[in-house]
């Protein structure tokens, strides 16, 4: 039994996780204090990374905070953006003092997309199915299934943060 | 009482996992820690790309001699190996030297000269304390289920932590647990761009299949990371398989099996408790051959 679908545009959804307060609350231990670390990088700066890291450096500035717990060093705190084919994604990372990751968390993901596909009678095949719900696509999204986005792009900023982090804050 | 939503997301098993607890905050932000934790731990054993894996272990070493795994890698490798037997050898996690060939996994995953074999209660033993032994050269991949079972064991560190109710989302191998029913949305095989909602779950698994995001050439063919071993081929990326059951794992393993024997996937369906949709051309039906009917 099928049924031919039709389509209605609608350009973009998103979803936020974390603040950049919560974020560095997941990332380091309880008492952990956050100052800013402003940072602008030259251009030899900017070279050097990309040529550690094999990626580009677009951001001149970069969101960096320095971590302190008991007036000791804690690490660093970075929030940085990737941009993929149809995704934007801001996550942060957290750095230990050695230098290795402590934790990666998603602060914002957004998506551009082709429309949600209306009319799709077919789920009358299925007992019990209500339709009558509106369908708020910024509420429900989060349960698409067969979703698999690649996180290249977070591997890849992460591989620059990390360079920066070697380069320029070590 | 309306319980307070707590969503996090981490880039884990080469996608973004994400993590919905509904509960007091405390509760929530522990419990979602912990349902990351059993997820990087499943990752940890069982990728094929780390070579520090249980799974690489094997890869490298179990036709040689016997190689102890963690239970939870013993307990994925069991089902697989009953699932191979009843889908008639449909699912075979022995095709590891298969997806390397087509670049789905990085060059030197498969030991050398081990040609595709099917991973099949005669060619993987393994016993009670988890001891595994290859009676040959094997490359295994849990590629198709192991994402599956992440789910499950994070659902079941959030439903340890005492939250209310909580949703895992593996890059679309997904399970809930405690909410009104949850609409599950599914990607146009055609155009990923674009979504149509499928059904609503209330509680359970759902996973799909499909070529979009994970496409390669194969003889100038565009094709899945779906092998069927049965044809020995990858098969076309023209179409998607929706699978909802009561386990994330048991839905991740069927949708391969519905993705290779069509509408003959149904009466292990049934025995699985699970259901399959298929999405081709335009078109959603509930058996392959309305799918391919109507692409006619």
């Amino acid at each position: 039994m099928t049924v031919p679908v039709i389509v209605a545009a609608t350009p973009a959804w998103g979803v936020q996780y974390l603040t950049v307060e919560r974020a560095q609350g997941a990332l380091f231990p309880a008492g952990t204090r956050f100052v800013p670390h402003p940072l602008e990088l030259d251009a030899g700066q900017q070279k050097a990374i990309e040529q550690a890291s094999g990626q580009r450096v677009r951001i001149a500035r970069p969101r960096v905070w320095k971590a302190t717990r008991n007036d000791q060093p804690g690490g660093w705190f970075f929030v940085d953006e990737v941009i993929g084919k149809h995704e934007f994604i801001t996550y942060a990372v957290a750095v230990g003092t050695e230098g290795v990751i402590l934790g990666i968390e998603i602060m914002d993901y957004r998506e551009t997309y082709g429309g949600e596909i209306r009319g799709a009678d077919w789920r009358k095949q299925f007992a019990g199915k209500r339709r009558s719900d509106p369908f708020k696509l910024e509420v429900d999204i989060r349960n698409i299934t067969g979703a698999t986005l690649s996180c290249r792009n977070v591997t890849n900023g992460v591989k620059r943060l990390l360079a920066m982090h070697a380069l320029v804050l070590q | 009482v309306k319980l307070r939503e707590f969503r996090r997301a981490r880039p884990l098993l080469g996608t973004l996992v994400e993590v919905c607890a509904w509960g007091k905050h405390d509760a929530c932000f522990a419990a979602t820690d912990a349902a990351f934790s059993a997820i990087a731990r499943v990752h940890a054993l069982m990728s094929a790309h780390d070579a520090g894996s249980d799974i690489s272990r094997l890869n490298r070493s179990a036709h040689e001699r016997r190689v102890r795994v963690h239970p939870w890698v013993g307990e994925v490798l069991r089902f697989a190996l009953q699932l191979n037997e009843e889908s008639g050898g449909a699912f075979d996690c022995g095709i590891g030297s298969r997806l390397e060939d087509a670049g789905f996994l990085p060059a030197g995953t498969a030991p050398g000269g081990s040609a595709a074999a099917a991973a099949r209660a005669d060619t993987v033993r393994i016993d009670a304390l988890n001891f595994v032994r290859f009676t040959r050269l094997l490359c295994v991949d849990l590629g198709g289920i192991a994402k599956g079972y992440a789910v499950d064991r994070a659902v079941e560190a959030l439903q340890r932590s005492g939250v209310a109710a909580g949703l895992v989302n593996a890059g679309g191998d997904l399970r809930v647990f405690g909410l009104a029913r949850l609409p599950i949305v599914a990607r146009d095989p055609s155009s990923p761009g674009r979504f149509a909602r499928l059904f609503r779950l209330r509680t359970g698994a759902v996973a799909t299949s499909a070529g979009y995001y994970s496409s390669a050439r194969v003889d100038g063919k565009c094709v899945t990371s779906i092998f069927d071993p049965l044809r020995q081929r990858f098969l076309e990326p023209d179409f998607s398989v929706t699978v909802t059951a009561p386990s994330c794992m048991v839905a991740d393993a069927l949708t391969k099996v519905a993705a290779i024997l069509g509408t003959a996937a149904m009466p292990l369906l049934q025995r699985y408790g699970a259901h399959a949709l298929w999405w081709r051309r335009g078109r959603i039906c509930t058996t392959w051959e309305a799918a391919c009917a109507a692409a006619a």
